[in-house]
Order: structure tokens, then sequence, then C-alpha cells
């Protein structure tokens, strides 16, 4: 096993390569002087020379590559060129935030899209299949922003029982900080939800098809220790791959979600970076985000062995 | 399984493979997929829809009760009503005539990306499931990194850099899409690569662009025409969602995401301005998916790569 | 014997011998919902096994084998169902059991074993915890009991080091192999009646010798009655005390394995038997029955063999045909044709 995540990670590494090389490249998609724009509207001619100096921009593309990456393999990811911060700690401030809510969004989508898939699975062209077919497919069509301000006014304005907005950290209270998320996550999770509830749906009807699943009916087990064991881990490795797949996605929709409902994480430390064109913190966020996604992977990847022996290495 | 043959009764042996000769579709492959698609009801709706959609927006002008942008100052905020059919914003503009201007800009802006996203993909698709070697793994390498960026941080990014309004944000929407394009081009190309008539026609030095447009493109169009549908869908989410950032279209044009975050910052004062824009998004996104979907279930199985 | 005074199919159904039943299939018809609407696949089949003995179904692809196996399971499902008749286990109506009742009696009193050895396993699992669930499931042992017994079940079944197979997974196994783990699972709570539905069908032929040696050994050992489908009938020589030929959703001819091979009475067995290649003739040609069987919407309303049968005359095909019983005790044919003059001769 070690020796799988060896290679995984060895694998990795021209990928993350070519990701650092095309995070970098985001400067050079500046139009015009990048010193003109990264010093901001008002800067007069010497700010913009200052900046020039300061960021390097006189030298050479591949050796402010060069710094650029040496800086961040150090965990140096340069500074806001707004208020002049460290963008890792900025970062490094938020990511609990963001952390907290995607774990919550992504548990939402699983912990009810196997119920939903499994009862769409066993009692296919039933009402409930038919239900559940509807709901996901028009949970992958619903902007999520959308959904949440549905919710706002149904839980938040209409029934009261939830905060619209705001955030309230974990550590202060754990309560809250679960009420305050809760919209939020839940609009967030609702897209994974549907993803997942389909997968398990088609690949639970092909599984419990198999002839595997056959011999243990005939075998005499219960109905659901042929549906929850024997066919269940069957369709665990494409669940699984699916569910990490929402992790790249749920990184674009904390964006939305965290700006609407006022959430100080990742996503609108983004946005408001996007805003006033801090192209620095812009790279910080790419390169973290990006490296969640790749572990994640990483980390299904290395899960399928331990789900399906065929490749698991002898 | 023993049921199926004994339901079907025609158990006398092996369903015949498809692949062989099957491969070999052209054109017939295409004609073959819109029969299968016409039998499909809930595809076939869903296409109706769109059309109705596409020739709404074009016809916005004609069809449209107000200038999109015209502000009726004495009722702003105004719920439905015969007059204002969808209601009213907070400047008093109509925002029935809004949605369909909304409209265009949002499917022009799918366009827009698809094109981009087409333009990068199918080229490097072919040329690195053609030439393979050294070519397909540098492109390959590249697509997996462009994979790997979360897309709407990767947009985000890119409009950072570029500027936001519309036309930059569907550039970076093109950018998403493509590595997803070049993957299933390639894919298809690889697959037919080993089929004896290409074989054949290479070894008998027919030029690589004709056996590309002769055989390749048209073998890979279903599953393209397939992906296309679906990104279409996601292209719509994408654009409303960077508009609803303010990163896309700029005011006081609208489309749908843009009057969906006008309606949020009102939402207190009147609920029903985000309704019409929301509904609109989502109809025309699941009609993009289950279109998507039908034609995912009309192409032949033996060309199901993806 | 005319055919006008024969009995009703009632006589086909009676036990072999003075064995007491221990599966009987009465009456049986299942049909299947297709594009041609409802379609009956096995048509009033009736059919018993005694206490330990062997018999052994035969007939083409699609005559409705696999469906009669998995209906005495009662395991058909939609779009199948059983449209008439029942199945007795043990004196106790299968079909009267709810799910959950029939549940317990599958894998404990009546076990199958099917075609695909490849496929049938879980790949997930170890073969160890296939055979131990079963045993735990029905005879309620521990987990360190049932983990002992799947052991000595791969024992028992021929799978050297069955320690340490007990450990390794369906993919690490040969076909062969994998099928006496299917073997074992089936045996692991001694069931009294055991379907093997073309056990050795995928098997090269050494393969399948081992296993059809196998399937008799165990079988002395368990005590258990065998029902064995196949669509060879040398496979069924091999293994079977008596012989149900089915063709097209019904059963054409029923009789002891010597009478039957001796004697075989309907001209489709004739016809089977003729196609089978012999190791004491050295024929040139291998004999194939003309035609295709029907599909199941477009069985013939009178024989259903006989489009395909030169020996069918326009009363064949007046109306349905009864079994009609033959020479032999319990023998019976589905044959106007079966009296001693017609026997003679080549036919076909």
């Amino acid at each position: 096993m070690p020796r799988l995540v060896g290679r995984r990670l060895l694998a990795a590494l021209p990928v993350l390569f070519i990701v650092s090389l095309l995070t970098f490249g985001v400067t050079l998609l500046v139009p015009g002087d990048p010193a003109v724009t990264l010093a901001g509207e008002n800067a007069t001619p010497e700010q913009v020379d200052q900046t020039r100096e300061r960021l390097g921009l006189n030298d050479p593309i591949y050796v402010q590559y060069g710094r650029w990456l040496g800086g961040a393999l150090q965990g140096d990811l340069g500074e806001s060129l707004y208020d002049q911060r460290p963008v890792v700690d900025s970062i490094l401030e938020r990511v609990p935030v963001t952390f907290g809510l995607a774990v919550l969004a992504v548990l939402f989508a699983a912990a009810l899209a196997i119920p939903s898939g499994v009862i769409s699975a066993t009692r296919r062209g039933s009402i409930w299949d038919r239900a559940i077919t509807l709901v996901s497919s028009a949970g992958v069509a619903i902007p999520n922003y959308f959904l949440g301000m549905l919710l706002i006014l149904l839980f938040a304005f209409g029934l009261g029982w939830l905060p619209a907005v705001g955030y309230v950290p974990f550590t202060e209270s754990p309560g809250d900080w679960f009420l305050h998320l809760l919209l939020p996550a839940l609009c967030l999770g609702v897209a994974g939800w549907a993803e997942i509830t389909r997968q398990i749906r088609s690949a639970m009807i092909q599984e419990l098809e198999q002839d595997y699943a056959r011999t243990a009916t005939a075998k005499g087990l219960r109905r659901r220790a042929v549906i929850f064991k024997h066919a269940a881990k069957n369709a665990s490795v494409p669940a699984i791959t699916v569910t990490g797949l929402q992790v790249a996605y749920l990184f674009g929709g904390t964006v939305i979600i965290e700006r609407m409902f006022g959430i100080p994480g990742l996503g609108q430390f983004a946005i408001s970076a996007v805003y006033v064109r801090d192209i620095p913190v812009i790279q910080g966020v790419v390169i973290v985000a990006t490296v969640v996604v790749i572990v994640t992977n990483l980390i299904v990847d290395t899960l399928y062995p331990l789900l399906n022996p065929k490749v698991r290495p002898a | 399984m023993t049921t199926k043959n004994a339901a079907t009764g025609t158990a006398t042996g092996p369903e015949p493979r498809s692949g062989g000769p099957e491969r070999r579709l052209h054109a017939g492959a295409i004609r073959r997929m819109v029969r299968r698609f016409r039998r499909q009801r809930a595809p076939m709706v869903a296409l109706g829809f769109l059309a109705l959609l596409v020739l709404s927006v074009v016809a916005a002008p004609l069809i449209s009760p107000y200038d999109p942008l015209e502000q009726h100052l004495a009722a702003v905020l105004q719920g439905p009503s015969a007059e204002y059919w969808f209601g009213t914003d907070e400047l008093g503009r109509d925002l029935f005539s809004r949605v369909l201007d909304g409209g265009r800009v949002s499917l022009l802006g799918a366009v827009q990306a698809l094109v981009v996203g087409l333009a990068i993909g199918l080229p490097l698709g072919l040329l690195a499931g053609y030439f393979s070697g050294v070519t397909d793994m540098i492109v390959m390498r590249f697509t997996d990194a462009l994979m790997s960026f979360p897309p709407l941080v990767m947009m985000l990014a890119i409009v950072a850099a570029l500027g936001p309004n519309l036309t930059n944000a569907m550039l970076a929407l093109g950018v998403v899409f493509a590595p997803r394009f070049i993957r299933l081009v390639r894919g298809v190309v690889l697959a037919l690569r080993e089929e004896p008539y290409i074989e054949a026609a290479r070894s008998i030095g027919v030029a690589a662009p004709s056996i590309i447009v002769r055989h390749i493109i048209p073998n890979a169009l279903p599953p393209l025409i397939v992906q296309v549908s679906l990104a279409t869908g996601f292209a719509i989410l994408a654009e409303a969602s960077l508009s609803f950032l303010g990163l896309g279209v700029q005011p006081p044009q609208a489309s749908w995401g843009s009057m969906l975050s006008q309606g949020f910052s009102s939402l207190g004062q009147s609920p029903t301005m985000i309704v019409f824009p929301g509904v609109a998004i989502a109809l025309t996104v699941l009609a993009c998916n289950v279109v998507g979907d039908g034609l995912r279930e009309s192409i032949g199985r033996e060309v199901r790569s993806e | 014997m005319q055919p006008s005074t024969a009995p009703s199919t009632a006589l086909a159904g009676t036990p072999a011998s003075t064995r007491p039943p221990v599966l009987q299939i009465e009456d049986l018809s299942v049909e299947f919902l297709t594009e041609h609407g409802w379609v009956t696949v096995i048509d009033s089949l009736s059919l018993t096994i005694g206490e330990g003995e062997s018999v052994g179904l035969v007939g083409e692809s699609g005559s409705g084998k696999s469906v009669t196996s998995l209906a005495a399971m009662a395991l058909i499902k939609h779009p199948g169902r059983v449209s008439g008749g029942h199945v007795t286990l043990d004196g106790v109506r299968l079909d009267r059991l709810s799910w959950r009742e029939m549940e317990d009696v599958r894998g404990k009193k009546i076990a199958m074993i099917f075609q695909e050895p490849m496929t049938s396993l879980n790949p997930s699992f170890t073969v160890g915890e296939q055979i131990a669930e079963v045993v735990r499931r029905h005879d309620g042992l521990s987990r360190k009991q049932a983990a002992e017994r799947a052991v000595n079940m791969l024992d028992t079944v021929g799978i050297p080091r069955a320690r340490e197979r007990a450990r390794a997974y369906p993919h690490e196994f040969s076909g062969g192999m994998r099928q006496r783990v299917m073997i074992g699972m089936a045996l692991a709570c001694s069931p009294r009646m055991l379907i093997a539905d073309e056990p050795t069908t995928a098997l090269d032929v050494t393969t399948q010798i081992q296993i059809l040696d196998l399937l008799h050994d165990l079988r002395a050992e368990f005590g258990m009655a065998l029902l064995f489908i196949s669509h060879d009938l040398g496979v069924i020589a091999d293994i079977a005390d008596r012989v149900a030929v089915m063709y097209a959703g019904q059963l054409v001819e029923t009789a002891s394995a010597d009478e039957l091979f001796a004697r075989p009475s309907h001209p489709y067995t004739r016809g089977l038997m003729r196609s089978m290649p012999r190791a004491d003739e050295a024929t040139e040609t291998f004999f194939a029955i003309p035609g295709a069987p029907p599909a199941p919407w477009d069985f013939p309303s009178g024989c259903r063999f006989a489009p395909r049968c030169s020996m069918a005359g326009s009363d064949c095909t007046q109306g349905p045909i009864p079994l009609i019983p033959v020479g032999a005790a319990d023998a019976a044919s589905r044959c106007l044709r079966t009296t001693a003059a017609d026997l003679e001769g080549p036919h076909l």
C-alpha cells in the first residue's frame, strides 16, 4: 500500500508542476503592463516603478517563475497587493471555515445520497424512484445560490428557524456554527447529492443484476445483506469516485455560497481578491484549491484497492 | 441472465458482439442517432423547450413589451401584474423583457464558451490521439493539470487577470471545457486507430488530414454532440454564477445570473424578483441535461466511448 | 396403446420409485412479459425428485430449463411470474411462503449452483467469507466456527491448501476451482436438494469430468437429491438416475436414464442423442436437428416439435399433445408416434 501511494504521488508530480506553471501564468494574462494593473488604478509612475521593482517584474519570466515556485514550495505565496499581508497567512486563517462548510456539504450529500440511490435502484420504476430521479435532475440544474435564496426565504424570513447569513466559529459555539452552516452546506451539497444519487442508482442496478447477487439470494441471504453487503461493496467504487470529483465543484460552489451567506472563508476571500485584481491572492487560492483536489483524487485512488481486491497489489 | 433469455426466447447463443464492421458508422451514425432520439419523449419535450427559448430570445425585441433598460420609476419592485408580467426591479425595469434579454446574453455566452472550448479541444485531441508519442504525452499532462483546477476557481483567476466582462468570462469557461473535449476526441481517435480500415488507409499512405476528415471526425461527432449539449447546461450555470458575482455581464445589461444577484439584494422587499430568472436557469439547464442524456441514449453502444 | 385413451399428465409426475419425494414441481407454468405481451415459457410442467435421487433435466438453451430451476428456488422475478401450479419442497408449498420465509429455505434446504463460476462469486469478498456467511446465516454459527466450516467445505470439494485459499479472492482461482467453491458454498448447510444449472458448461472437458465426479461423490456423501440441468445428454448420462427432456417449455419425455438411453421414445430425444458426438463411433459428420426451437410467443398450438420433426403428420398439429406413458414404468413421452412400430427405422 505505501508503495502504491508513492507511485501515485510520483505520477502527480508532473501534473503539479504544470499546475504551478499555469497558475504562475495567470500574471502573464494581465493585459498591458502588469505593474500598472497591480499597482492599482490611481498609482503614480513612481509607484508603478516601485511595484515593478518590488515584484521583480524586470527579471526574465523564468527567473520570476523560479522565484515564485521556490517561495511556494517553502510556503511563501507572496503578499497581497491590497493589504500587504502574506497570502499564506490569510489563506490559513480561512481554511478551517471553508473546510467545515465543505465537509458538512459532502456529509449531507453522501448521507442523503446513499438511501436515495439505494431506494431508487431497488425499487426501480416505483413512484419513489421517479420522485428521486426528478428531484436529482432538478438538483443538478438549479443554481445553488438560487436554491439558497429560496431556502433563506423559507427558513430564515418565513419560518425564522435559521439565521439567514453570518458565521460563528466552531470554537466559539459548535451549535451556532452548525446552525449558521446548515443552509449553506445544504445548498452546496445538493448538486453533489444529485450526482452521487444518480451514480449509486445506476451502479446498484448494475450490481444487483450481476450473477453474484443472484447467488447471494440463492444462498438465502437476507435482502438487506444482498443489497448492503454484496452489491454495495462493488457499487461503492464508482460512488466514491463521483464523491471525490464533487470536491472540485465544491470549491467553485463555496465562492458563491460563502459570499451569499456572509461566511468568511476561502471563497469569500478569493472573490474579494478578484474584485480588486489581487493576483497573488488569486494565485494562492488557486494553488491551494488545486492541491486539495489533487490530494483528494489521490486519496480516492488509494481507496480503490481496499474496495476492489482485483487491483490490490499481490 | 437466464430469465432474460427465456423472456425474449432468443437464447440460441450469445448476441452478436458489436464492434468490427459496426464501427464503420460515418454519416449513418448521425442519422441513426436522430432516429433513436426522436423516439424518446422527455428529450424531445426538452428539445422543444430549448427551441422555443432560442426563438423567443432571438425575437425578444418583437415580443418584449418594454425596452429591457427602460426605467419606470413610478413602478419599482412590483410583483407580477397584467402590466408587468414578471414584475419590475428596483429601477422599475420590466422583468419579463429583462428575462428575455438576459436569456440572449446567457445563450450567446454559452455559445462563445463552447466555440472556444471546441476550438482548443478538437485540434489538440486529434493531435494527441493521432500522433501519440511525445505529443500525446505533453497534451495529456496539460489536460490533466487543467482538469485538476476547480472549474469556477480557474475561471475566477482568468477573469481576475483579464478583467471582468462577459467575453473574458466565457473565454475562461472555454478553457474549462477544452480538456474535457480533448479527452473525448483523443479517446475516439485512439479507439479508431486500431480499426483495420484505418490502419489499412494509413498503410497505403492516405494522408492524415484526409483520414481525420473522412473517418475520425464523423465517428467523434456523436459523442461530441452529447458532450456539447451537456456542456451547454454547464455553461449557462457558469455564466450565471460569474454574472451573479458581478464578473460576467456588466450593468446595465442583464443576464439571468446578474438578475438573481439584483434580486438577492431586494430579497426582503420583493421575493418574486428572483423567481423568474432562477426558474429560467433551472429549466434551461435541465432541458440541456435531458437532451444530453437522451442523445447519449441514442448513440449506439459501439461509439459510447465515454 | 392408443393416444386417445392416454391418461392425463398426472402420471408423469409420479415419483420414480418408492423414495419419498423431496422436490415436487406440479403443473408449473411460468410466463414472462415481453413486447409480445405475457408469454408462457414453462407450460404445465410436473417433475418429482425423490430423496437422494439424481434427475437430469435436458434440453436446448431457451427450452425453459433454467427458468424451471429458478422457479424451484422461488426466484422468478419481474418480468417473469409463476402463472400456475406450485413447487413443494419437503412437503412445504413454497408459493405459500413469504419472501422472508423463503430466505430461510434457500441455501439451507435447497441450494443451487450456476453455470458461470466466473461471475457467480462476488469479486469483492474472499471465498472463505462467501461460504462462511451461508452457515452464519442458516446455522447460526459464530464468525470463528463459520470460518472453520468454510475451510472444511473447501477441503471437502477438493481445494488444496484450503485454510490458506479460504483467504483468497475469486479472481485468484481458475474456473474449475471457482466451481468447486460454488459447490462448497451450496453444500455448506447440507441441503436436502441441490440444483445444478449447467455447472460444467463453462469449463473445459477435463475440468468438467472432475466436477462431475466431485458432484457424484458428494451426492452420495451428503445424501441429497440432485436436479442436474444441462443441454448435454452426455453429461446427463454420467450423473442422472432419471432424465426429463424439455422442449419449448414442455416436458416431452421422462424415463429412467437406462431406459431413455436404451430406448428413447420422443423424436426430439432421439434427435438429441443422434447429435451427441460419440467416442465409439467414428462419425464423419455431426448430426444436427434441422431448424431452431420456436420462440415462446411462436409456440405451435399442436406438437411444438412438429415443425422440426420428420415423423409429423396432420394429427400432430391438431391440438396439444399429452404426455403418454410408454413401455417402462414411469416413462412417458409427449408424442403421438410413440408406438413400437414407429420407433423402428431411421427417423428425422
